[in-house]
This record gives structure tokens, C-alpha cells and sequence, in this order.
């Protein structure tokens, strides 16, 4: 066992207790549960403080966690402010809540946004953009447990992987998005409290200016300002983040769950207190140096700094806090992305006109089906979680734009909108292989912005507002 | 410390990448009965004013690699050496040449302005409707 970390069978204690307590409560919630409505969207009836702390929980994944470090270890300070940016996703996210309710009250995917204001054609390719984003993210944190327990607890990867995401699996089986609200808001008490706890031992313990004079010695890189990959990937992740928020369902889903009036509050609140996690999971990135500690991968450096300072009890809460964060994301990303294959693909594309409660049953298949493919997909572990989660940055940001004009304005037209988005992500995918990473989502928006700049000059589409009033009927 | 020579070097030391553009790539060798204490880079090929060492631990050693950041521009050379500085493994080469600074700003000024729109069309929108 290396200093810091814990023992196999420690940790196998820890997965077993928190996965059998989750389970257990996502099994007593989902009692409760007897519509599709109640299954999928938690009865539309979450309040603030719920909705608040899943908006929070979810976007603090094992990626803050995990790749916030990583970035701050390969592009310095700007890499810690640029994660934090990401906060700024929700923010923004919090007026478009109010309007997608008031929209449609009684929708179900954002899926069904798109299909409605821009036609078939933008919709299959919005699914194509939601479905390579949501299986991306599902592999990285799929791939984040596994790395977690490996690098905390000498677990095999392939055991660690596998076990989270059987719990994840499990609860939100048994409870949806009821039980997934009800855990985050468990979870987001647990990162917090435990993500300020090794910030401040980190501060307490190395000091702020023994980092300062280490990195600077070591990896003077890091604290350049002008360090031109970090300065591209700044906005980039800016818009990735953005793109994440406003094209996925996970957050569309949260929007039609919440109350009446609460998705904008809830979302600001959310976003502003997000804004310090990625800067102290960050921060403790830089302290490697100072305490001589260098990672096998990127992503392991945040884990092993933290269970380096905190001795064997930190890293007993460095484990909770990233299986908390872990839990928190792959839950909700199961839940919502299920929702858009049962409600999108399935009871729109394949087989029409089925019953409520049909959907609801094969609802439940669609999230056991969905952990299966995940797990297939994280078995070979190809990439680093940076690597892989900045890929589909690619994908999300090239719908950004189409979705805040659809929303708002009626003249842009569902051809402007398909081309937008295929355009968006293939040129972002170019700038992924040829420049890198950190350049892959801003070129997206900026290619997709463009699109739809010259498409709104040549329109004069007038889309009306009814159509959603009358699907719904319908 | 001088630099020894290796005839027939125990470990073989190679690199993520010959040429790194954001100044951090990741280094691999295969575990064999011979243990390094520490990863070296220079900027001279006979390593005498080391720019880092890296001490290996357990879990680097374990894996056989690890992952350096925070590099400046340069020609730089690395090698496994025991804890007497003995050299373990060939000297691997790569270099460090961080993107055009020019190029960098323009794409910062690009997302800058994109951004600016888009906060402006959100909100304008959002309070419009409310």
C-alpha cells in the first residue's frame, strides 16, 4: 500500500456501504413513483433547495474533481480559472430555464424542443451532437471511477469501473429522477464539506507562497500568463461548458422537473456557488511540486496530492468525496440520457402512439442497456479523461447558438439550425485533431455562429410559438 | 553529478510525443528488475545542469510512466537514473516549442467577442420576454 492511500479491502468496505445506502434510498424514493412523469421528471414538483443542489451536484463531477486538477497540472493557473468558467454555463442556463418551462410545461426532452421549433432533419443531427456528448461524458466518469479507486486503493481498474457503475445503474433503476434529485442533494453536502476540508489543509499544511516558490521552480510554465495553449483554452472552455449545459438534457430535464418559477433562482444559485469547486480542486493540483508528488497520468493528480496530504484518513475522504461527485453525475446523466432515447428515439422515431406507461417500463430497460454499453465502451481504457471529455466539446458547443435562437427568436430557420450544428462539430473535431484539445468547442461556436448569422440575414422563417401548445395536446 | 555513459542500457525510456506544444507529455518504460530512483531532464546531452528531477514512487514505478507539465521552449534530454545518479536507460529526446503567442491572443480575442455576444444575447433576450 502506498502512503496516502487505502487498502483494497478498505475500499471495497466504503463502495459496498455507500452503494447498498444510495441503492436503499433510491429503492425507498421510487415507491413514490406511479407515473411516467413521476419517474422521468420526479412529478414536476422539485423545489429550491432540491433543485438547487442537483443543478450544483451534478456539475460538480469526478471531472471537477478529477480533470480541474488535471488541467491546472498541464496549463497552470489559467487551466483552474478556465474550468471554473464552466460555472457560467448554469448562469446563463438560469433565464433559459424560465423560458423553456414556460415554453412547454408539460415536455418531457430537449429533444423534443428541437424537433418541434426546427424540424426532423436539426433534430437527428442535435442527436447525434446529444448522444456522442452523453455517451462521451458516461465513459469519462465511467473511466474516473475506475482511475479513482485504482489510484486510491490499488483496485484494478476494471473492478473499480465496474462496481460504480452497477450502483449507479442500480438506483436510478429503481428510484429515476427522484431518487436522482434526492442523492444529489446527500452528495452535494458530502463534496462540498469535503473538497473545503483539503482545500484548507492543503493552504494550512504546504502554505500558498511554498506552492508559489515550487511551481515556480519546477514548472514555471504553469504560472505564465501568456502561455499560449492555456490562453486558447480559456474561452474554449468557456464553451464547452456552456454548450454542456444548454444542449443536454440532464439540464432541460431539471427544467421541466422543477417548480413553477424556481428553475431560474435555482440555477444561479447552483452556478455562483460552483464558481470556487474547480479553483481548491485545482489549487491543490499546484501544490504536487511542493510536496514532490508527480502523477503515472494527468489524471491521477488530484487524488494523489490530496491523499499525500491528508495521510490514510484523507484519503478515506478524498475517496467519499469522489464517489459522491462520481455518483452525483453519472445518476443524472443516466436518467436524462435514457429519457431522450425512450422519449426521442423511441417513442417519436421507432414506435409511435405507445402508452404512457409503456414508455415508463421500457424507461427502466433503456437505463440498464444504457450502463451496459457504457461499461463495454470504458472497458479499454483509450484515453485520458481531459482528452476524451474535450472531444465531445466538439459536439455540444456547435449547438449553442441554434438553441438560444430557437428559444428566444422565431426567424431562425430548422435548415440554418441542422447546418449550423453539423458544421459547428466537424470543424470543431478538425481543430480537436489538427491544433488540439483546448481549441475544439470555440471553434465550434464559432463556426455554428456563423451559420446561423448568415442564416437569420437570408431567412424569413416565422416560426410559431402554438406548435409546442398544440404537440403537447397532440 | 557527470554523466555516465551506458553501453547496453537496463531500461528503455521513450516519450508520449517528439515534440510537445503545451510543454507537458508523459514518459513509459517497461517495469523490469532494475529500479529507478529518479527521472532526469536537461537541456544538455551530458545532463550536467539538470533542469528536473523527478523522484519515482511507487506508483509511477509501479505503471512504469509518468506525466511531466509546465515545460518551457527547448531541445531537452531525459533519462531513469538509479539513486546514485547512475544512468539506467538510453537518453530519450524531445523538444518543447509552445504555440505561436500571436495566434493564441487572436483565438482569446475570438472567444472573448463570441462570448460577449452570446451574454448579451441571453440576457437581452430573457428580460424582452419577461
Amino acid at each position: 500500500m502506498s502512503a496516502g492511500t487505502i487498502s483494497t479491502q478498505l475500499a471495497l468496505i466504503l463502495l459496498l456501504l455507500f452503494g447498498a445506502l444510495w441503492v436503499a434510498f433510491g429503492w425507498w424514493l421510487g415507491r413514490a413513483n406511479k407515473t411516467m412523469d413521476d419517474y422521468m421528471l420526479a412529478g414536476r414538483n422539485v423545489g429550491l433547495a432540491l433543485a438547487s443542489a442537483t443543478a450544483m451536484a451534478t456539475w460538480i463531477t469526478s471531472n471537477t474533481t478529477l480533470v480541474a486538477p488535471q488541467l491546472t497540472y498541464q496549463m497552470g493557473v489559467w487551466g483552474m480559472v478556465g474550468y471554473s468558467m464552466a460555472a457560467l454555463g448554469l448562469i446563463m442556463f438560469a433565464p433559459m430555464a424560465q423560458r423553456i418551462k414556460a415554453l412547454m410545461p408539460g415536455g418531457f426532452t430537449c429533444g423534443d424542443f428541437i424537433r418541434i421549433r426546427y424540424g426532423r432533419i436539426a433534430w437527428y443531427v442535435f442527436l447525434v451532437v446529444s448522444f456522442a456528448y452523453a455517451i462521451g461524458w458516461l465513459v469519462s466518469l465511467g473511466m474516473a471511477g475506475g482511475i479513482l479507486l485504482e489510484s486510491l486503493s490499488g483496485l484494478p481498474y476494471h473492478i473499480g469501473m465496474s462496481a460504480i457503475l452497477f450502483i449507479c445503474v442500480a438506483y436510478t433503476l429503481m428510484g429515476g429522477l427522484r431518487a436522482v434529485i434526492a442523492t444529489d442533494f446527500i452528495q452535494t453536502l458530502i463534496i462540498l464539506l469535503g473538497v473545503l476540508f483539503i482545500g484548507y489543509v492543503c493552504l494550512t499544511r504546504v502554505g500558498a507562497v511554498e506552492i508559489y516558490r515550487a511551481v515556480e521552480s519546477e514548472q514555471p510554465q504553469l504560472l505564465n500568463l501568456l502561455f499560449p495553449a492555456a490562453i486558447m483554452f480559456l474561452f474554449n472552455n468557456i464553451f464547452f461548458g456552456i454548450g454542456e449545459i444548454f444542449h443536454s438534457n440532464v439540464w432541460w430535464s431539471r427544467a421541466f422537473a422543477f417548480k413553477e418559477g424556481i428553475g431560474k433562482r435555482a440555477y444561479l444559485i447552483a452556478g455562483l456557488l460552483w464558481v470556487p469547486i474547480p479553483i481548491v480542486c485545482g489549487f491543490i493540483a499546484l501544490a504536487a511540486p511542493a510536496i514532490g508528488i508527480f502523477p503515472p497520468s494527468a489524471d491521477m493528480i488530484g487524488p494523489m496530492v490530496a491523499a499525500a496530504l491528508l495521510g490514510d484518513v484523507g484519503a478515506v475522504i478524498v475517496f467519499i468525496v469522489v464517489l459522491s461527485a462520481l455518483a452525483s453525475s453519472l445518476d443524472s446523466l443516466l436518467a436524462a440520457t435514457s429519457d431522450l432515447l425512450t422519449e426521442d428515439i423511441y417513442s417519436k422515431l421507432l414506435f409511435p402512439g405507445r402508452s404512457k406507461a409503456h414508455l415508463n417500463q421500457i424507461g427502466k430497460f433503456v437505463v440498464l442497456g444504457l450502463g451496459i454499453v457504457t461499461w463495454l465502451l470504458c472497458l479499454p481504457r483509450l484515453a485520458t479523461l481531459g482528452e476524451l471529455l474535450n472531444l465531445t466539446g466538439a459536439f455540444v458547443a456547435s449547438a449553442i447558438f441554434p438553441i438560444v435562437l430557437g428559444l428566444f427568436r422565431p426567424h431562425l430557420s430548422g435548415g440554418t439550425a441542422a447546418a449550423a450544428m453539423f458544421l459547428g462539430t466537424v470543424s470543431g473535431l478538425v481543430a480537436y485533431f489538427q491544433i488540439g484539445f483546448y481549441v475544439a468547442a470555440l471553434t465550434s461556436a464559432a463556426v455554428s455562429a456563423a451559420v446561423c448569422c448568415v442564416g437569420l440575414l437570408q431567412s424569413s422563417a416565422q416560426f410559431d410559438w402554438q406548435k409546442f401548445q398544440e404537440d403537447e395536446r397532440a | 553529478m557527470p554523466a555516465l555513459a551506458t553501453a547496453s542500457p537496463v531500461l528503455q525510456l521513450s516519450t508520449s510525443t517528439s515534440t510537445s506544444s503545451e510543454g507537458f507529455l508523459s514518459f513509459s518504460w517497461q517495469p523490469v528488475d532494475a529500479t529507478p530512483a529518479a527521472l532526469e531532464l536537461a537541456l544538455d546531452s551530458g545532463f550536467a545542469r539538470p533542469v528536473r528531477t523527478v523522484p519515482l514512487n511507487s506508483q509511477i514505478l509501479e505503471k512504469g510512466q509518468v506525466h511531466i507539465s509546465g515545460l518551457r521552449d527547448g531541445d531537452y534530454v531525459a533519462r531513469l537514473v538509479s539513486e546514485s545518479y547512475e544512468p539506467l536507460s538510453n537518453v530519450a529526446r524531445f523538444e518543447v516549442r509552445h504555440r505561436n503567442l500571436k495566434i493564441a491572443l487572436l483565438i482569446f480575442a475570438v472567444g472573448a467577442v463570441l462570448f460577449a455576444v452570446l451574454l448579451a444575447m441571453v440576457f437581452r433576450f430573457s428580460k424582452q420576454e419577461s
